[in-house]
């Protein structure tokens, strides 16, 4: 599964192999994660039943947060939620804000 | 990150309690003020009866010297007050006077001009200082912008002043670091010139960019480009154009540092630089070598290197840097705690406690935790200013951020505290101050985090100061992605000390508003 995010990551979303490899690996580490980003990558929206919910967070409510955000960081948000919630607490909380 | 010796362009806050006879005078005007105690914020001042000009004459105006400092005024009056009042379309000087009287009227407007100028430049001053660093306008402030029609001719005059400093090189770090992004300040000045052109900012603001990016930048790409293909890092190669990149920085005639430009011309800087030290030439000028010193010292450090064998060693940390692996989080929490263990209790407290009952005064709080963090950091004496800034502007997603070339730094408190509110618009009042506390207390410590990043960096010669100083040369923006922005080692630092002292803020806030109820 690691090997196909990253050739999407690649191929579809303009990743640099280095990126790519990088952030597939995140995504991939836990299965529920990386079948839901592959379900983004299936119907190029959030929209789909049942969504993972890791905290009370689903990809769709983070994506809401700022819709300016692309697909890698709403399921690198939701791989955060589940193994250091504090490192995305700001980001959820302002919108993805810049500081 | 630390781009230039050009000092911060930041005004003193205006003396808005200083007793003149100007505030004697005000006093007695202060009645038409409908409600005195309103916030700073309130544009109440249109309130103030405008049409009685009052008799200025017998202000004791300070001396220009002493009000203007040796620059004089930044300012010219756009639209004069009107000495009288007179018919639309009529002119002040009737057709009849001759030459001589008309001289002697135009004298005498212009001295009446003079004194209005130096309480033109009074309200300037107190507004700059209400709209920047979120200082309370007095009642006198107030009276005096009304006397003078009200905030958007002062908003004018400011921005007219913003944009001569800022011409003049005095607003110098704008943007800060290579982030892209320009001061408020800066902002103003911008708007301004963009308006008298005729030109949107975003338009303006990308010509100059450009104007950069095609005469110095682009010939700075080529000339090391070429160079690093070559393998020759040789100073002499440097173009003419890079010459005058150098010139124009070190006489601090750049007026918009792009962040491109900064990055190429700083690895510009370096590289050369390197090739001297490599020689045992170490020459240049002294801004390249305050440029570069961080990377010479690396050098130094392992001087049997050559530059190929820096290159991997380079690439080794830009790894760690960059591809952060489960370890090196872990790395980062272990340092970030070990931070934060030496923060007592008490300091915590206190900064809660200045919150105030109604837990609304952000300012003392960022000024408790600024004073902790910066002893914490060991920057009391590293000249760090840190702004809160209470203006309503829309901050574009921006929650603060600290400048390195001018060792600002600044929290945009009020727009955090917007921010909350409408994100969680349905929630409860205290659910909504939690996230405002804990968003201005986590903004606060990742920014001084950042500050102490940059002069651990510029102190330091260990491991962990070359990975700021690498950082700092190949910055990731937000716009590369807000994922691999945050996992930089820098952003990755500071993210994690913010939430925890965000969440230790709020903790102790709410425990004693507990013990109150």
């Amino acid at each position: 599964m690691n090997e196909e995010i990253a050739k999407c990551l690649i191929d579809e979303l303009n990743y640099s192999p280095d990126d790519a490899k990088y952030f597939a690996k995140q995504l991939a580490e836990y299965d529920d994660i990386a079948n839901e980003f592959l379900m983004w990558r299936k119907n190029q929206n959030y929209d789909y039943s049942p969504a993972l919910e890791i905290n009370g967070w689903t990809a769709k409510k983070i994506y809401e947060r700022n819709r300016s955000i692309d697909p890698v960081t709403v399921f690198t948000t939701m791989y955060w939620l589940r193994v250091n919630p504090d490192f995305v607490q700001s980001d959820l909380n302002t919108g993805f804000a810049v500081k | 990150m630390a781009q230039g010796e050009r000092t911060s362009a930041e005004v003193a806050p205006a003396d808005a309690d200083n007793n003149t006879p100007w505030d004697e005078l005000n006093k007695a005007d202060e009645a038409p003020i409908d409600n005195p105690e309103d916030t700073p914020e309130s544009d109440d001042s249109s309130q103030v009866e405008t049409d009685d000009k009052g008799d200025w004459s017998d202000f004791d105006a300070p001396t220009e010297k002493d009000e203007l400092g040796d620059k004089g005024p930044q300012y010219e009056l756009i639209e004069p007050l009107p000495m009288e009042e007179l018919p639309p379309g009529e002119s002040p000087i009737p057709d009849e006077l001759t030459s001589q009287e008309i001289g002697q009227v135009v004298g005498n407007r212009e001295s009446a001009i003079k004194p209005d100028l130096k309480r033109l430049h009074n309200a300037v001053k107190a507004y700059e200082a209400s709209v920047f660093d979120g200082k309370a306008l007095s009642i006198a402030d107030r009276t005096l912008i009304a006397r003078f029609g009200g905030e958007k001719f002062i908003k004018e005059q400011l921005e007219l002043t913003l944009a001569q400093r800022y011409n003049e090189g005095q607003v110098v770090s704008a943007y800060y670091s290579n982030r892209g992004r320009i001061s408020q300040r800066e902002m103003w000045a911008l708007n301004y010139w963009a308006r008298q052109e005729g030109k949107s900012v975003a338009v303006y603001a990308k010509e100059r960019m450009e104007y950069y990016n095609n005469e110095k930048v682009r010939a700075i790409d080529i000339a090391v480009t070429q160079l690093r293909a070559d393998g020759r890092f040789d100073p002499n190669y440097l173009t003419l154009d890079e010459a005058d990149l150098v010139m124009d920085y070190d006489q601090g005639n750049l007026e918009f540092e792009a962040c491109g430009r900064i990055y190429r011309e700083r690895r510009a800087h370096t590289l050369a630089y390197l090739a001297d030290h490599d020689r045992g030439e170490v020459k240049g000028s002294p801004t390249m070598q305050r440029d570069v010193d961080l990377a010479v010292r690396y050098l130094c450090k392992k001087r049997s290197c050559s530059p190929s064998e820096l290159g991997e060693y380079y690439r080794g940390l830009a790894d760690h840097i960059y591809y952060p692996n489960t370890n090196d989080f872990a790395e980062t929490e272990a340092f970030v705690n070990g931070l934060i263990k030496q923060i007592p209790q008490a300091e915590i407290d206190k900064a809660a406690d200045n919150l105030g009952p109604d837990g609304k005064n952000y300012t003392a709080m960022v000024r408790t935790l600024e004073r902790t963090f910066k002893k914490l950091f060991k920057l009391e004496s590293a000249g760090i200013k840190v702004i809160v800034d209470m203006s309503e502007d829309d901050k574009d997603g921006t929650l603060g951020f600290f400048s390195p070339t001018n060792k600002v730094l600044q929290i945009n408190a009020r727009y955090i505290e917007k921010l909350m509110q409408s994100n969680y618009s349905k929630y409860d009042e205290e659910y909504i101050q939690r996230k405002v506390i804990s968003e201005i207390a986590d903004t606060v410590a990742h920014e001084l985090l950042h500050a102490y990043q940059e002069e651990y960096g510029k102190l330091n010669s260990d491991k962990r100061s070359e990975m700021y100083v690498i950082n700092g040369f190949d910055y990731i923006t937000p716009e590369k992605g807000h994922t691999k922005y945050k996992s930089q080692t820098m952003e990755r630092e500071s993210f994690s000390i913010g939430s925890k002292i965000g969440n230790m803020v709020v903790s102790s806030y709410f425990k004693k508003k507990e013990g109150r109820r």
